[in-house]
């Protein structure tokens, strides 16, 4: 049992301390919490038996090592984008290009648009009807209507 | 049963019509994002996803221009460099796609795809490159009212949730690799959220597709717009085989509203 929770220990400590030194170095605190628990229970067993061996105690300094390296990331590295510029010069080319075709488009095509506008004010008056109705006119109101002439 | 639900689909897709005409946004907004990966609440940024609009002008109109830019971080430019580019070329008020470019730069696959739409025609005339110089030429007819995949994606913010009950769908067409995919979006609920920009309440919506594996299953992505007029993506929540995908909101400006 002690064997196991040894090997198991020193396993999850290697997986720590490459996930460490990758980008996906936030994902190291998992095999690392695990590499803890694993060689907290081979140091307890051990201690049982009088004997630690020095193999745990280096699959602890890795741990501690990747967590350290994995915290230094997390707080003190800037997360930025790089190289951008032959994706900029892309952009530049493609709307160049793009205008260009746009140029031959039917412009019938954009005329749709007006259509469906007006389908848009024709709901509108249609609603007007039904508010005038509700409307309350008083006669002193028309009285002082200005009819022109 | 199914001319009944013809009939629903019908008229969800007619009052998506009458109903489109874009408020929310306008030339010169920029949205910044950040894509990463979740795995039991430890977040690993990945990328940067910029949206913009902006205005194009050719001798017959003013068109809005709406592009998508993906790029890893600089942490994973050496294992895995992402340089995307999407972009549409729309109608500024029903967002009408004219044309649609689709510039995929992954590792060391490449790929390019151009749509140019026929909207009289219901055709549209595809352009696709890789690598090695191949070039593929094709002509597909859609369906009236099919976008491609970032009209369609603005195209969510044009739609109005006020008036919208909780759990109803809207369906779209989109044109992806040369083929219509059905998408669904439901509107689940209005929540309020805690984003890169400040507390937002939002509607959330749930996206999914009936084909295919652009986005699978109906109930596992999700995005949430601002419940104002600007309609903006604050936060989206996509399902991948091994945790979670965010979309995460850092900066906007240059909003309409």
């Amino acid at each position: 049992m002690k064997k196991l929770f040894t090997i198991l220990a020193l396993i999850a400590s290697f997986i720590a301390i490459l996930f460490s030194v990758l980008p996906i170095s936030n994902l190291a605190i998992f095999p690392g919490l695990a590499a803890l628990i694993f060689g907290g229970f081979a140091f307890y067993l051990s201690k049982k038996t009088g004997e630690v061996k020095k193999i745990l105690h280096f699959a602890f300094l890795l741990t501690i090592m990747a967590l350290l390296l994995t915290s230094y990331k997390a707080f003190f590295t800037k997360t930025q984008v790089e190289n951008i510029e032959v994706l900029e010069a892309k952009e530049i080319q493609f709307e160049e290009e793009a205008i260009e075709e746009l140029e031959e488009l039917d412009i019938e095509e954009i005329e749709i648009e007006a259509e469906e506008i007006n389908d848009i004010q024709v709901e509108t008056i249609e609603n007007a009807p039904a508010e005038i109705k509700s409307k309350n006119i008083t006669v002193d109101e028309l009285e002082n209507l200005d009819l022109g002439n | 049963m199914v001319r009944i639900i013809s009939l629903l689909v019908f008229l969800v897709t007619f009052s998506t019509k009458v109903n489109a005409q874009n408020k929310a946004f306008t030339a010169g907004e920029k949205l910044i994002y950040t894509a990463s990966y979740n795995m039991s609440g430890v977040l690993t940024e990945i990328a940067q996803i910029n949206m913009e609009t902006s205005e194009v002008k050719t001798s017959k109109a003013t068109l809005l221009k709406l592009k998508l830019t993906a790029a890893t971080y600089s942490k994973w430019d050496s294992f895995f460099k992402i340089r995307d580019l999407y972009e549409s070329y729309v109608n500024p008020s029903n967002i009408t796609p004219y044309l649609h470019n689709r510039d995929v730069n992954e590792g060391s696959y490449y790929k390019n795809m151009k749509y140019t739409f026929s909207n009289s025609t219901n055709t549209v005339k595809s352009v696709m490159k890789k690598k090695n110089d191949y070039v593929e030429n094709n002509n597909i007819k859609i369906n009236s009212g099919t976008k491609d995949i970032i009209s369609s994606l603005y195209y969510l913010r044009v739609l109005d949730y006020k008036n919208m009950a909780e759990g109803s769908k809207k369906y779209f067409t989109i044109l992806f690799d040369n083929e219509e995919v059905k998408g669904v979006v439901t509107f689940l609920r209005k929540e309020t959220i805690n984003t890169g920009i400040g507390k937002k309440e939002c509607y959330k919506l749930a996206v999914g597709s009936s084909e295919t594996n652009v986005l699978q299953g109906t109930n596992s992505n999700f995005i949430w717009l601002t419940a104002d007029e600007n309609k903006i993506i604050v936060y989206g929540k996509f399902k991948i085989p091994v945790g979670t995908g965010e979309l995460k909101i850092k900066s906007a400006s240059g909003l309409k509203n």
